[in-house]
C-alpha cells in the first residue's frame, strides 16, 4: 500500500495507476491568485498597447529614445552632398573659401565643425581607429592617428584628406568621397588634426615614418 | 471478471536507455567542444569540424537524440503499465526505434557536410524532415493503439502530456518545415522574411514546450511518485495545469521576436501568454514537489530522487525566469546575449538530464532484475553534474549581463563606449573557459554513469518480456463522476480536445498575418538577390554564420548607431529563409554591406580572423577562398525562388549563371585592385557579394 500521511486518508482518490494514486487536494490558493493576477496583468497590458494605445510601441519608444540624442541623427534629415573624386579641384575651392595664400588648407577649429567631426570619427572611423584614434592592434584594424607616424603622406591635412577621399583598398579601407561629401570630410579630418598629440590610452605601437 | 495475463515489453524499454546514454555522451561531448571553440578558436578543426556547423549538431543531439530517446524509453516503460498492455506492436517499436537512429545520424553526417536549413531545431533538409514525420506517425500509431487495446478504464494525467506531445509535435514539424525543393539536400521554405521568422519561432518555441517539457511532466507524473511511493499531491491541479499550459504555451511563441520587425500585436500576444504561462508551469512543479510531502527523509538516501528534486526545482525557476525574459525592458537587455544561453541549458542540463538521470537509475536496474552496481558512484554523479550546473549558469548569466550591458553602455557625449565589438568578446572570455569547465564536470558525471550502468547491466539480467496480469476492461455502465473523468475514458474525444487547445494559439497568431501578406504584400525595402549574392546567401547557411550573427537590427539608439537604420518587415521581402539568429556572439551583420569593412577586409578576415582582428572568437574559413563554387543549381535556385513568388522573370532563370559570372569578375577585380588575388569562380566571391549585399536599400528619390 502506498504510503499515505495520517491527513490524506479523507482526500486519498479511489482510483489508482500501476500503484500510483492520486490525493484531491485544494489549489494552492497562492497558485490561484498568482494565475489570477497573470491574468489581469495580460488584460491590462492587451489593452493598453493594443486597444487604447496608452503605452507605447517599439517604434514610438525608439523615437522617444532618439530624441534625446539630436546630435547624432541631424544627418539624417540634412540633404546629401553630392561627393566627388577630384581632390585637386576640392583642396582648391576650399582654400579659395578660406582666403588663405600660403597652405593649401586650413583645418577647421571652431567647436560646431570639430564636435560634428568626433561624432562623424566616432560613427564611421572608431570601428577600426579606435574610439580616441588610438589605433588598434591587428592586421585588419586602422594605425594609431594621434601620433606623429604616418603611412600615406605626411600627416599634412591635405594628405589626410586624401587618404580619407580615396581610401586605402588593400587594407581594407574604403573610399569616403562618395559617402561623406567634401563637408563632412573637412570636419572629421579636421577633428583628426585636433587629435595630435592627444596620447590617448592603448595606443596601437608607430605604424610607417615619423614627421614631426 | 476474468484475468488476463500478458508481457511488457522490456526489451524495447532497454533499446532505448541504451540510445539515451549513448546520444547524451556525443550531444555533451560536441558541446563541450564548441564551449571551448570560442575561447580557443584553434580547435575549430577545418570545414566540417567549426564551429558553425557543430553548434548544430550539440542543439540536435542534445535535443532529438538525448532528450528524444529519452522521451521514448520513459513512455514505452510508463505507458506499458499504465495501460496494463502491451505496447501495441513490437514491428512498430522496433520500426520506430531503428528509424529513430538512422535519422540522428542522417541529422549528424549531414549537418556535419553543410546541409542545413538554419532554422534553429529545424536545420534538418527536407528528406530527413519526411523520414521524422513517417517514424512520429509510426510511434503515435504504437502509443494510440496501446492505449486503445488499455485495460485500464481511465487515463492518467502522463498519457495526457503524452498525448498532447504528440499531437503538437506533429503539428509544428510538419508546418514549419514546408519548403520547396531545389535539389537532394537543399530548399526554400515557403514562407518569407518575417512570416518565416514567426512560423520558426512558433516552433522553435514551442519545440522546447512540447518535446523538453510536456513530456517530461508527463514522465514526471509516472516516475516521480513511484520512486517516492507517495501520491500525487493534487488531481486538481493536474487538471488546471495540463490544459491551461497546453492551451497558453502555443501563444508565447513572439516572446522571441521583441523589438523585432513583426507586427507589434504579435509581440503583445507574446508578451502577455508569457506572463500567463507562470502559474501552469509551477503547477506542475508544485505537484511534483508536493508529493514529496513527508517523503523529504527519503530524498535524502535516494539518490534517485535527489536528481528528480534538482530537476523540478530547475524547471521551477526556468519557467519562471523564461516569463520575465519577456517583459520588454528584460527582453532588451537579455536578447541575443549569453543569458538566453544560461537560461536555456538551465533547462537542458537541469529539468531534462537531471531527469532522465533520475529514470534511468531507477528503471535500468528494475529491467534487469537486479540492483544499482553503485548507488555511491551515482551519489558523485549526482554532486559533480549539480556543480557543472552551477558553474555553466554563474558563467553565462556574469557573460550575458556583462555582454547586454556593455553594448548597450553610451558615453556623456551619447556615443557608444564600445564601438568596436570585439572588445566586449573579450571582457566575457573567462567565463567561456568556465563554462567549458561546468560542461566538463557535467559530462564527467555522465561517465560515471556509463560505468556504473554497465556494471548493473553485467550482474543483472534482462527481463526482455516481463509478465503481467490484469483483469480485462469491461464495458461497466456506471455513472461518470466529474466530466473529466468521463473524458479520461474516451481518447478519442481527448484527442480532439487537445488538438484543439493546441492549435488556437498557432491559428490565432499565424494566420491573420499570412492572409493579410495575401492580400497586401509587404512593400520591399530592397532589391532581390543577384544569382551570385543568393549563392553567396547559401554559403552563410552552409557554414551556419547565423549561429553566431544575427541579422535584426533592434529600435533602440545604441544598436541603430553601432549597426545602423533598424530592422523593418521591407527588409526582408526575399529572405527564404530568415536570418535574424537568435544570439550575437559576433556582431549584427544586417547592414554589413554597407559599414565601413571592404571586400578586402572581408577577404582577410574571412580567411584569418585572429590577424585581422587580434583576440576575435572566430572561426577562419580558408577553404572558402579555395573551394570552387557550385553553379549546377544556381538557375534552378532562380526558379524555385520565382516558384515561391519572388519576382524574378524568366530571363533572370535562363541567364542566371551568365549574370553570376559577370557579378564574379567585377568583385574579383575589385580584389585584385586590393593586392589580392582570388579567381571569380571561388566561395569567398560569392559569399563577400552577399555581405556587400546586405543592408542596401533601394533608394527612393524624395
Amino acid at each position: 500500500m502506498v504510503n499515505v500521511l495520517e491527513d490524506e486518508k479523507d482526500i486519498l482518490l479511489d482510483h489508482e495507476y500501476d500503484g500510483i494514486h492520486e490525493l484531491d487536494n485544494f489549489l494552492p490558493p497562492w497558485w490561484t491568485m498568482l494565475f489570477y493576477i497573470t491574468i489581469v496583468f495580460a488584460v491590462i497590458y492587451f489593452v493598453g498597447y493594443e486597444v487604447m494605445g496608452v503605452f507605447k510601441q517599439p517604434a514610438e519608444e525608439y523615437q522617444a529614445e532618439i530624441a534625446q540624442y539630436p546630435d547624432y541623427y541631424e544627418d539624417e534629415t540634412e540633404e546629401e552632398e553630392e561627393g566627388d573624386d577630384d581632390i585637386a579641384a576640392f583642396l582648391a575651392k576650399k582654400q579659395q573659401q578660406q582666403g588663405n595664400k600660403k597652405e593649401v588648407v586650413v583645418a577647421l577649429t571652431d567647436e560646431k565643425s570639430i564636435g560634428k567631426g568626433r561624432r562623424l570619427f566616432r560613427k564611421n572611423c572608431a570601428l577600426c581607429h579606435g574610439k580616441n584614434a588610438e589605433g588598434i592592434e591587428g592586421q585588419g584594424q586602422g594605425p594609431n592617428l594621434t601620433d606623429n607616424y604616418w603611412i600615406h603622406g605626411e600627416g599634412k591635412i591635405e594628405d589626410i584628406i586624401h587618404t580619407v577621399k580615396t581610401g586605402v583598398i588593400e587594407k581594407g579601407m574604403q573610399p569616403w568621397g562618395p559617402t561623406l561629401g567634401n563637408t563632412k570630410i573637412l570636419q572629421v579630418v579636421s577633428y583628426i588634426i585636433s587629435l595630435k598629440g592627444s596620447n590617448p590610452p592603448n595606443a596601437r605601437g608607430p605604424d610607417g615614418k615619423e614627421y614631426k | 471478471m476474468s484475468v488476463e495475463t500478458f508481457h511488457y515489453d522490456n526489451k524495447i524499454v532497454r533499446n532505448f536507455a541504451f540510445a539515451t546514454v549513448f546520444w547524451g555522451v556525443v550531444g555533451m561531448f560536441f558541446g563541450v567542444l564548441i564551449a571551448f571553440q570560442l575561447p580557443l578558436p584553434g580547435l575549430n578543426f577545418g570545414e566540417h569540424f567549426s564551429f558553425g556547423r557543430l553548434r548544430p549538431i550539440h542543439t540536435n543531439a542534445a535535443i532529438f537524440a538525448f532528450v528524444g530517446n529519452a522521451i521514448f524509453m520513459g513512455i514505452y516503460y510508463s505507458l506499458q503499465r499504465l495501460c496494463k498492455a502491451r505496447m501495441f506492436s513490437d514491428k512498430l517499436s522496433k520500426i520506430h526505434f531503428w528509424g529513430w537512429q538512422f535519422i540522428i545520424v542522417a541529422a549528424a553526417v549531414t549537418l556535419l557536410f553543410g546541409y542545413t536549413t538554419s532554422k534553429e531545431y529545424a536545420e534538418l533538409e527536407w528528406p530527413i524532415d519526411i523520414a521524422i514525420t513517417f517514424i512520429w506517425v509510426v510511434f503515435g500509431i504504437n502509443m494510440f493503439g496501446t492505449i486503445s487495446v488499455r485495460r485500464e478504464k481511465h487515463m492518467y494525467v502522463a498519457i495526457w502530456f503524452y498525448i498532447a506531445t504528440f499531437i503538437a509535435v506533429a503539428v509544428l514539424h510538419i508546418f514549419n518545415s514546408l519548403a520547396l525543393p531545389v535539389s537532394f539536400m537543399k530548399s526554400y521554405p515557403i514562407y518569407a522574411g518575417v512570416q518565416d521568422a514567426l512560423v520558426q519561432w512558433w516552433y522553435g518555441h514551442n519545440a522546447v514546450a512540447f518535446f523538453l517539457t510536456t513530456p517530461y511532466l508527463g514522465l514526471m507524473y509516472y516516475y516521480l511518485p513511484k520512486i517516492a511511493d507517495r501520491p500525487v499531491y493534487s488531481y486538481r491541479l493536474s487538471i488546471i495545469h495540463f490544459w491551461s499550459l497546453v492551451f497558453i504555451y502555443i501563444w508565447a511563441g513572439p516572446h522571441h521576436l521583441l523589438y523585432s520587425a513583426v507586427s507589434p500585436w504579435a509581440q503583445t500576444l507574446g508578451v502577455i501568454f508569457s506572463i500567463m504561462l507562470i502559474a501552469p508551469s509551477w503547477g506542475g512543479m508544485l505537484n511534483g514537489l508536493l508529493t514529496l510531502r513527508g517523503a523529504w527523509h527519503t530524498v535524502a538516501k535516494n539518490v534517485e530522487l535527489k536528481f528528480m528534486v534538482v530537476a523540478v526545482t530547475s524547471y521551477g525557476m526556468v519557467t519562471l525566469e523564461g516569463p520575465l525574459m519577456s517583459f520588454k525592458s528584460v527582453n532588451s537587455l537579455a536578447h541575443f546575449t549569453d543569458w538566453i544561453v544560461g537560461h536555456v541549458h538551465n533547462g537542458t542540463l537541469g529539468w531534462n538530464g537531471f531527469l532522465t538521470f533520475g529514470i534511468v537509475y531507477w528503471l535500468i536496474p528494475r529491467i534487469y532484475n537486479t540492483k544499482l552496481y553503485s548507488p555511491r558512484l551515482a551519489n558523485a554523479h549526482f554532486w559533480i553534474g549539480t556543480l557543472g550546473i552551477v558553474f555553466y549558469l554563474v558563467a553565462m548569466y556574469f557573460s550575458g549581463i556583462t555582454q547586454g550591458l556593455m553594448w548597450k553602455e553610451l558615453d556623456p557625449d551619447g556615443g557608444l563606449m564600445h564601438e568596436n565589438f570585439l572588445s566586449t568578446v573579450k571582457q566575457i572570455i573567462p567565463m567561456y573557459y568556465l563554462r567549458g569547465i561546468g560542461g566538463l564536470l557535467y559530462i564527467t558525471g555522465v561517465f560515471l554513469m556509463v560505468y556504473n550502468l554497465f556494471k548493473t547491466v553485467k550482474q543483472g539480467n534482462l527481463q526482455a518480456d516481463e509478465e503481467a496480469s490484469a483483469p480485462a476492461l469491461e464495458q461497466e455502465k456506471t455513472k461518470v463522476k466529474s466530466t473529466h473523468r468521463f473524458l479520461e475514458g474516451h481518447l478519442g474525444l481527448f484527442f480532439i480536445l487537445s488538438t484543439l487547445a493546441i492549435i488556437a494559439g498557432g491559428l490565432i497568431e499565424l494566420v491573420p498575418g499570412a492572409m493579410n501578406e495575401f492580400i497586401s504584400p509587404t512593400k520591399p525595402l530592397v532589391e532581390k538577390y543577384s544569382p551570385l549574392e543568393l549563392e553567396g546567401r547559401d554559403i552563410y547557411i552552409r557554414e551556419g554564420c547565423n549561429n553566431c550573427h544575427s541579422q535584426m537590427i533592434r529600435p533602440f539608439h545604441n544598436e541603430t548607431l553601432r549597426y545602423g537604420a533598424y530592422s523593418e518587415a521591407g527588409d526582408y521581402v526575399y529572405d527564404r529563409p530568415f536570418l535574424w539568429g537568435s544570439k550575437r556572439t559576433g556582431p549584427d551583420l544586417h547592414r554589413i554591406g554597407l559599414r565601413p569593412r571592404n571586400e578586402v577586409w572581408h577577404y582577410d578576415h574571412m580567411v584569418n580572423p585572429q590577424k585581422s582582428s587580434p583576440g576575435s572568437v572566430m572561426p577562419p574559413y580558408p577553404w572558402l577562398a579555395t573551394n570552387k563554387l557550385d553553379t549546377s543549381t544556381t538557375s534552378k535556385k532562380i526558379q524555385v525562388m520565382r516558384s515561391l513568388g519572388v519576382p524574378y522573370n524568366y530571363d533572370d532563370v535562363r541567364n542566371a549563371e551568365e549574370n553570376l559570372q559577370k557579378e564574379a569578375q567585377e568583385l574579383s577585380d575589385i580584389l585584385k585592385k586590393g593586392k589580392i588575388d582570388c579567381a571569380p569562380d571561388r566561395e569567398m566571391i560569392a559569399l563577400i557579394a552577399y555581405l556587400k549585399k546586405l543592408g542596401k536599400r533601394i533608394k527612393v528619390k524624395k
